[in-house]
């Protein structure tokens, strides 16, 4: 793993970003409406957005410009990074419990 | 503060006559007249002289045009069938065969099938003359690449015909199954050889292995973009992707390295590969990086000259002794730099002038005084 392995950040991160935030943002108020465990909403937004937004990219461009999301196995790796992203998301926008009213 | 305004005026008039000069001298300097001889192609890809001075130009579009006497004629040619127009698809290349006068058999290349089926194909067809134009009669599948792909980008599609009579074809990676180039067990990212009535020559280099497409000539390409034989040398480009642009010379069996060795990057920015060049694997005679996208190629004047999309422009490759030697072709840079478009095909005329293809719908004559 070296520097020039990050290259693909550059063009995937403004992406995931993208995605987080429309999927962050329906993860909020499906928490408010339907309740339930918050980890799990973000958790579900997280993996959701980014396969969407990949799919939505491969429908489009008709290919797949991530190359490791062109096979069942890439695809389920990246959907479980976003799922992981989505709880980190969740625990670090957690309020904290003295600031909480 | 007059002085400081003098000096401000010498200034501006040494730069504007310098300018000048310059400007003067370049347009003197030039040794060619360009002709544009057609327009109105609708996204034209290759181009071929017939016999009689007529041009044909396919568009991806689906449509086989005629340029005659300077004019694109209404009708074009009959009997086309039917292509997959998408992305990169549609009807790509055109080649006589090189018994045209006694045959009149042409070979066209064009994406089959449909968006979640396609696949590049090789047809053969009688060109007969009509009243109205040309038609294309008895045609027959030569080849269609296998497996299908599911994408609409990097079919290759590029014909020649070796001295033998026999056709080679270039197939790209499909984009998304560039690992297959690897593989002989399809035909992505290969270079296929067969007879002009389908069937695969009994010596293509790995007929007799099992489980390896018999119609494999090479193998670990890209996107190819022009195939030429000339004087019993195969030349090919190819496509790299954020550099990584090749010439190669293609010999029986090869391996030229996509995408285990490439010296470009994915559009994404990642790496595609930490190697530039592996063992077993034939490196370019030619890498262009930063990409310049060639397109087409021709062999003039014992020049090679190569047209390109992104850079805009023509490259003359000066061929040298030395067989496939790395200085074996050098790279003489741009010429005729008034053609700064983008430039999709080029062939020799047989007036003995260069003619460009142009993206934009147009046909080019470049004579040189």
């Amino acid at each position: 793993m070296t520097l020039a392995d990050l290259g693909i950040l550059q063009t995937l991160l403004p992406v995931m970003a993208g995605c987080f935030a429309v999927g962050f943002i329906v993860a909020t108020f499906c928490h408010k409406w339907f309740g339930g465990r918050r980890d799990l909403w973000y958790i579900a937004a997280g993996a959701s957005s980014i396969v969407c937004t990949l799919m939505m990219m491969s429908t489009m461009m008709q290919l797949m410009p991530v190359a490791g999301a062109r096979d069942a196995g890439g695809m389920v790796l990246i959907s479980l990074a976003g799922a992981l992203g989505g709880l980190v998301f969740s625990r670090l926008s957690l309020q904290p419990p003295e600031q909480a009213k | 503060m007059c002085n400081l305004i003098r000096i401000k005026h010498h200034c501006l008039l040494i730069v504007v006559t310098t300018i000048s000069l310059l400007i003067t001298f370049n347009v003197l300097a030039r040794n060619y007249t360009l002709e544009t001889i057609a327009t109105g192609l609708d996204t034209p890809w290759a181009m071929t002289f017939l016999p009689n001075g007529d041009v044909l130009v396919t568009e991806r579009s689906g449509k086989l045009r005629v340029v005659r006497d300077g004019k694109l004629l209404d009708q074009a040619v009959a009997g086309v069938p039917n292509v997959y127009f998408a992305g990169q698809g549609g009807l790509l290349d055109i080649m006589l065969d090189q018994n045209f006068a006694n045959n009149h058999a042409a070979y066209l290349s064009f994406a089959h099938g449909e968006r979640g089926a396609n696949a590049t194909r090789l047809i053969a067809a009688k060109l007969t003359a009509t009243d109205s134009g040309y038609t294309l009669e008895d045609k027959q599948v030569l080849f269609t690449a296998q497996p299908d792909k599911r994408t609409a980008h990097h079919y290759g599609a590029r014909i020649a015909q070796m001295s033998d009579g026999s056709l080679l074809m270039t197939v790209g990676d499909g984009y998304n199954y560039r690992e297959r180039a690897q593989t002989l067990d399809n035909h992505f990212g290969k270079i296929v050889r067969i007879n002009p009535d389908g069937s695969v020559p009994e010596d293509n280099p790995f007929v007799k292995l099992q489980g390896a497409m018999p119609e494999i000539y090479s193998l670990g390409h890209r996107n190819q973009q022009a195939l030429l034989v000339a004087d019993g040398v195969i030349y090919e480009h190819e496509h790299g992707p954020q550099g990584g642009d090749e010439v190669n010379i293609i010999k029986p069996g090869v391996n030229y390295g996509w995408p285990v060795a490439t010296h470009g990057i994915d559009y994404t920015g990642a790496r595609i590969s930490p190697f530039t060049e592996y063992e077993g694997m034939q490196s370019p005679l030619v890498n262009w990086t930063p990409s310049i996208a060639p397109s087409g190629m021709t062999l003039h004047n014992g020049k090679l000259y190569v047209t390109s999309l992104a850079e805009q422009s023509v490259r003359e490759l000066e061929i040298r002794d030395g067989g496939d030697k790395p200085d074996y072709l050098r790279d003489n840079g741009v010429v005729f730099k008034d053609l700064n478009q983008r430039l999709r095909d080029v062939v020799d005329g047989p007036d003995g002038h260069l003619y460009f293809l142009t993206d934009g719908g147009e046909i080019i004559r470049l004579i040189e005084k």
